[in-house]
């Protein structure tokens, strides 16, 4: 699984957590916080739900530090290797 | 076969209030992310007000509910906390002497952020179990206390605080722990815990916390999975929706239940969202009332969570119980017991309700005098030797119950004097 499709699936766990959000266009430096405004309980469940999607069983705590969905695409992509 | 878990148990929350909308308010935060924490009130500690007099105040009427032999019977005295004020006397041995307990008693006290107060109770169930003493009682009192002080009154109280503040409450939990469990009998070996290093969360320097809130929410959140799912390897056929009428989980605040819930009963069963929201306000929202009004009060949130679960739900036929703990650094343990329609009475009986209505709730002023003022949170900070405290400070707040109230008076050559008023 590479990083460009996993950030798609990033990208619908956040639509699915922020419905408001659905016509947004993301782009890699979206910060969850600030600029899509996902507070951290929401930032958690757009973790957990991409994680379910990706049938990637990781303890949560490592893929905490990504500053924006595109480091944090590159971060799982390497959960794969 | 010995039963063991809660005879007695009993909540103090202090003598004064905040309402944290107010607060909220107060600190310019975005009221729409303030309702996601799911928070009314919080307690707050007023200088003359420590873990110790939070903890006798609990455990007051639980002793003198007993008879002088069953009160000769507690060989057990546990505090858990992460809010000490001495890195080796045990606050138990002050709140020994002050309920004026039997010497033949083991006294101790056990560390571990948020998870202290169960895994006190859990120790004191396995001394119960043991039967090395049969008979014998235990006493665990989960204390913390979050005590704010800022040194200069500028943006720090309205960035660095943000969202910990409105939700940082204080208050203790009081357990008698015996071979009678009329308040929550645990399910024998039913426990599955988790535990890693993680540095989540903090208190590394006296009188500050330090922390990381998506760390902690992450670290939270696979502690919940990890403790249910040994939980269920020791449990045959357990199921997160069917086996448990009522889930009691640790609260830092009510939208961090809320999420932790979501988050399983996605995994677990696959739920729908609209299955997921009805199960939260059935299962869970009994156990986060009395802490939307009390603020996170660490070691003993969980255990304030079983009580309002307790207090809230419907006993009329005898009701299992799943609780969860989680404490920063990290430990976590999802374990289960029962409660009948008595073990409801003996809750209710506390008026715990009437007693959080009770408190004195602080103005805005009064608050930041609080944080600010030298006769605030500052007299009492970390390693005072000497001082008096000021009785004046909110007085509203020390007659708020209507019954006598332990209060710290002042504290002497290190040694904590304290006085019923």
């Amino acid at each position: 699984m590479n990083s460009e499709k996993i950030l798609d699936i990033i990208i619908s766990s956040i639509k699915e957590v922020k419905p408001d959000l659905a016509n947004h266009s993301f782009l890699r430096s979206d910060s969850m916080a600030d600029d899509l405004g996902a507070h951290s309980v929401e930032r958690s469940e757009v973790i957990m739900i991409t994680l379910q999607a990706l049938t990637l069983r990781i303890p949560l705590v490592q893929i905490y530090g990504p500053k924006n969905i595109g480091e944090l695409a590159d971060l799982l992509a390497t959960k794969f290797k | 076969m010995i039963r063991a878990g809660i005879e007695a148990m009993n909540v103090f929350a202090g003598t004064a209030s905040l309402d944290v909308s107010k607060l909220a308010k107060h600190r310019n935060l975005d009221p729409t992310r303030f309702d996601n924490l799911l928070m009314n009130e919080k307690t707050v500690a007023l200088p003359y007000e420590d873990p110790v007099t939070f903890g006798v105040n609990a455990a007051k009427p639980l002793i003198d509910a007993l008879t002088p032999d069953e009160k000769d019977r507690i060989e057990l005295v546990i505090t858990s906390t992460e809010s000490a004020f001495d890195f080796g006397k045990s606050m138990s041995t002050y709140i020994h002497s002050l309920l004026d307990l039997n010497r033949n008693c083991r006294l101790v006290e056990l560390k571990g952020a948020c998870y202290s107060g169960v895994a006190g109770f859990q120790m004191a169930v396995n001394f119960i179990l043991s039967q090395t003493s049969p008979g014998a009682k235990a006493l665990v009192i989960a204390s913390d206390i979050s005590r704010y002080m800022v040194e200069d009154a500028g943006s720090a109280l309205t960035e660095d605080w943000s969202f910990a503040e409105p939700s940082g409450g204080s208050g203790a939990v009081a357990m008698l722990v015996s071979e009678t469990p009329f308040v929550f009998q645990v399910d024998v070996g039913a426990s599955g815990y988790y535990g890693y290093e993680v540095m989540d969360t903090c208190r590394p320097s006296p009188d500050s916390e330090a922390g990381d809130a998506d760390l902690s929410l992450l670290s939270y959140l696979d502690c919940c999975e990890n403790s249910f799912l040994e939980y269920q390897k020791r449990v045959e056929g357990a199921d997160y929706e069917s086996s448990f009428s009522y889930l009691a989980f640790h609260t830092p605040f009510g939208g961090m239940v809320k999420g932790a819930h979501r988050s399983m009963m996605r995994k677990m069963l696959r739920a729908a969202p609209e299955h997921i929201e009805a199960d939260f306000h059935r299962r869970v929202m009994p156990g986060i009332m009395h802490c939307q009004r009390v603020g996170n009060i660490m070691g003993a949130t969980a255990l304030l969570s079983l009580f309002s679960s307790i207090e809230h739900g419907d006993f009329e036929t005898t009701k299992r119980i799943g609780c969860f703990s989680y404490g920063s650094g990290c430990c976590s343990e999802f374990f289960s017991g029962t409660s009948t329609r008595e073990s409801q009475g003996i809750v209710r009986a506390q008026g715990f309700g009437e007693h959080l209505s009770r408190r004195y709730e602080l103005n805005m002023d009064e608050y930041d005098n609080l944080l600010c003022g030298e006769q605030g949170s500052k007299a009492i900070r970390f390693g005072t030797r000497n001082v008096v405290l000021d009785s004046s400070f909110a007085p509203q707040a020390r007659q708020s119950q209507g019954k006598e109230t332990l209060f710290l008076k002042e504290i002497d050559e290190f040694h904590r004097e304290y006085e019923w008023v």
